[in-house]
C-alpha cells in the first residue's frame, strides 16, 4: 500500500482537489444535491480530468450508505431501472470520450453543462409532462454519456425532472437512486476501459476523508426551516465552481 | 456467581439501520472488487513461481547493498524486503529475497540459489539462510486453479446444504454473507498489498467455515422462532433470534479474536498474513451473519404459512376438496 498511497499523495494539485471534494461534501450534506456539480468543475481546474473524474466515482460510493438507504423506500422502481439500464448501455461511449477528448475541450464541456443546468433551474423552468418510456430511456442514455465523460450524470435528469404525476419525494428518491447506482456501476465500466488506474483508485480513496467529513458537517449545518437559504447558497457555490473550472485562467 | 459479560436478555433493534448496513456492505464489496481488479494482489511465490530466500544476520539489513550483491548474477525481477517483528531481539535482522522464476526453467535451480547465497555471504560473511522455498511456474498456475476451485466448491456445497436444511431464501442469504466475507478479505489484501499465498487461501476457507457456523446458529434459532411466533412480523422474529444468540456470537468471536490478536503480535512474520486474514474474517464474518445474511432473508421474505397445501404439492389427495 504505502508506495501507491504516496504516489497518489504526491500528485500536484491534490490539496485543491481534496478541498473541492470537501466543499462538494458540505453542499451535498445540507442541500442534498450538487456534489458533482461543484466537485468536477473545481477538480478539473487543478488536475487532469482522466484522474479526478474516475476517482470521484470511488469517493461517491459513500452515497450507498448515506443517502441511498432513505431514498429506496420512495423510489419508483420502473422509472429508475429504465434510467439506470439505459445509462449503463451508453456509459462506455462517455468513458471513451473522457479518455480521448483533449483536456481543454472536456473542461469547456464541464463548465457549459454546469451553467446550462443551473440557469433554467434558477429561472424556475421545469419540464412538466410525464415522459414516456422512450423519452426516459433517452434521458438515461444521455446521462450515461455525460456521466462517463465528465462525471456529471445528474444535470440532464434534473432538467427533465422525471416528475410527471409523482410526488416531490418520489422524484427526489428516483434522482438519488439513479445518481448513486449509476456512479457505482460506472466503476466496473471504467476499470474495463482502462480509465481506472491504481493512482486514480488511491486518489478516490484519499478523497473519501474530506468528502465524508464535509458530508457530516453539511448535514449538521442543515436546518429544515431555512431550506430556501441553503438551496440558494448551493446555487451560488455551483456557479462559482463553474467559473473556477473555465479553462481561461 | 457466574461470569456474565453480555446481559442474559438483550433487546437491541438490529434492523433499525438495515438499509444503511446493506449500503455499507455493498459499498465495501464494490470497493474491494475494484481494488482487486485495479491494484491486483501481491501474490507470493506459491502463485507466481520462483524462490524466496530468508536471510538472517546480526548486521542491520541494507537493502541497497543486498541488491548490489545479487545484481551481478542477472536474475531479472528480484524483490528484497526487510522483515520487522517485535519478537526479534537486538542483532537479529531478517530479510526476504524473492526471485522470480527464470524464463524457460521449471524453477530457480540449486546452482542459482548457491550463487545468490555466495554473493550475499561475500557482502556479509555472518549471514545465514534459515529457509529457502521454491515453486515452479507450472505448479503455481495449477495452485491458482485449485485454490479458486476449492473456494467455489465450498461455497456451492454450502449453498446446496443450507437449501436442503432450511429454505432457499436462507441459502441465498448465507451465500451472500460468505461471498461478502471472502471479497472483503481479498479487498483488504489488495489495498494493503499483503502477501497472498496458499496460506491465505487456507485462511479464506477457514473464514468461510467460521462465518457459516455463525450464520447457521442464528438461522437455526430463527427457524425455531418462526414456528413459535407465526404471526409476529419477520423483522421482530429476526431481532429476537439475533438477541437470543447474541451472547454466544460475541463470546465465540471475542475469544477467537483474543487468541488471534496474541498470534498477530507474537506469532512472527511467517504466519502474520494468515493470522491477519483470519482475524479480519472473524470480524467481518460476525458482522455479515447478523447483517448481510439476515438482510437478504428479510429482503426475499420467508414463507410463513405452511398450513394450507397448494395444488402443486405433489400429493395426489392434496386437492381433495376441489
Amino acid at each position: 500500500m504505502p508506495d501507491d498511497l504516496s504516489l497518489a499523495l504526491s500528485v500536484p494539485g491534490l490539496e485543491w482537489v481534496a478541498f473541492a471534494a470537501f466543499v462538494a461534501g458540505v453542499v451535498y450534506g445540507f442541500a442534498g444535491f450538487g456534489s458533482a456539480l461543484i466537485y468536477v468543475p473545481m477538480a478539473v481546474a487543478f488536475m487532469p480530468p482522466v484522474l479526478v473524474i474516475p476517482a470521484f466515482q470511488i469517493t461517491a460510493l459513500i452515497s450507498l450508505f448515506t443517502v441511498l438507504p432513505k431514498a429506496v423506500r420512495h423510489v419508483d422502481i420502473r422509472t429508475s431501472t429504465l434510467l439506470i439500464v439505459s445509462s449503463l448501455l451508453s456509459a462506455p461511449l462517455g468513458v471513451y470520450l473522457l479518455l480521448t477528448l483533449p483536456e481543454p475541450i472536456l473542461r469547456w464541456v464541464v463548465s457549459i453543462i454546469v451553467i446550462v443546468t443551473l440557469s433554467p433551474v434558477l429561472m424556475g423552468w421545469r419540464y412538466h409532462s410525464a415522459p414516456g418510456n422512450l423519452t426516459t430511456a433517452s434521458i438515461g442514455a444521455a446521462a450515461g454519456v455525460m456521466g462517463g465523460a465528465t462525471g456529471l450524470n445528474g444535470p440532464i435528469v434534473i432538467l427533465f425532472r422525471l416528475s410527471g404525476g409523482d410526488s416531490a419525494q418520489t422524484t427526489r428518491a428516483n434522482m438519488v437512486v439513479f445518481l448513486t447506482l449509476n456512479s457505482s456501476l460506472m466503476i466496473p465500466i471504467m476499470i474495463f476501459q482502462g480509465a481506472m488506474t491504481v493512482e486514480t483508485f488511491w486518489i478516490g480513496l484519499v478523497l473519501l476523508l474530506p468528502y465524508g467529513a464535509g458530508n457530516l458537517i453539511g448535514q449538521a449545518l442543515f436546518k429544515p426551516s431555512q431550506e430556501g437559504i441553503y438551496r440558494n447558497v448551493a446555487y451560488a457555490l455551483i456557479a462559482l465552481a463553474a467559473l473556477v473550472g473555465l479553462p481561461i485562467w | 456467581m457466574r461470569l456474565r459479560l453480555v446481559p442474559a436478555e438483550t433487546n437491541f433493534d438490529f434492523f433499525r439501520f438495515r438499509n444503511i448496513t446493506m449500503g455499507l456492505s455493498i459499498a465495501a464489496v464494490i470497493l474491494s472488487l475494484a481494488a482487486w481488479l485495479v491494484i491486483g494482489l501481491n501474490f507470493g511465490i506459491d502463485f507466481l513461481g520462483g524462490t524466496t530466500i530468508r536471510t538472517e544476520s546480526s548486521q542491520p539489513v541494507d537493502i541497497a547493498a543486498y541488491r548490489a550483491a545479487i545484481e551481478k548474477l542477472d536474475l531479472g525481477d528480484v524483490s528484497i524486503t526487510e522483515v520487522f517483528d517485535p519478537t526479534f531481539g537486538e542483532g537479529r535482522n531478517v530479510a526476504m529475497i524473492r526471485i522470480q522464476a527464470q524464463a524457460g526453467e521449471e524453477s530457480v535451480t540449486a546452482g542459482v540459489i548457491k550463487a545468490v547465497e555466495a554473493a550475499l555471504n561475500a557482502y556479509d560473511a555472518e549471514m545465514t539462510f534459515p529457509s529457502v522455498e521454491s515453486v515452479g511456474p507450472k505448479v503455481s498456475g495449477e495452485l491458482i486453479m485449485t485454490a479458486v476451485l476449492a473456494v467455489s466448491a465450498a461455497l456451492l456445497a454450502i449453498l446446496f446444504y443450507i437449501w436442503l436444511r432450511f429454505e432457499w431464501q436462507f441459502s441465498v442469504g448465507a451465500i451472500a454473507a460468505l461471498a461478502h466475507d471472502v471479497i472483503l478479505t481479498i479487498g483488504i489484501f489488495s489495498i494493503f498489498q499483503i502477501r497472498f499465498d496458499l496460506a491465505t487461501i487456507a485462511a479464506l476457507l477457514t473464514i468461510i467455515g467460521y462465518s457459516i457456523n455463525d450464520t447457521v446458529v442464528i438461522f437455526d434459532r430463527l427457524r425455531e422462532n418462526l414456528r413459535k411466533f407465526k404471526t409476529v412480523p419477520l423483522t421482530e422474529v429476526m431481532n429476537k433470534s439475533v438477541n437470543e444468540t447474541l451472547s454466544r456470537t460475541l463470546m465465540t468471536s471475542g475469544t477467537t479474536l483474543l487468541a488471534l490478536i496474541a498470534l498477530l503480535i507474537f506469532g512472527g512474520d511467517v504466519i502474520r498474513g494468515f493470522v491477519f486474514a483470519i482475524a479480519w474474517g472473524v470480524i467481518v464474518g460476525t458482522y455479515s451473519s447478523v447483517y448481510v445474511a439476515k438482510n437478504v432473508v428479510l429482503l426475499l421474505g420467508v414463507k410463513r404459512d405452511w398450513s394450507k397445501k397448494t395444488d402443486t404439492t405433489g400429493n395426489q389427495f392434496g386437492n381433495i376438496d376441489a
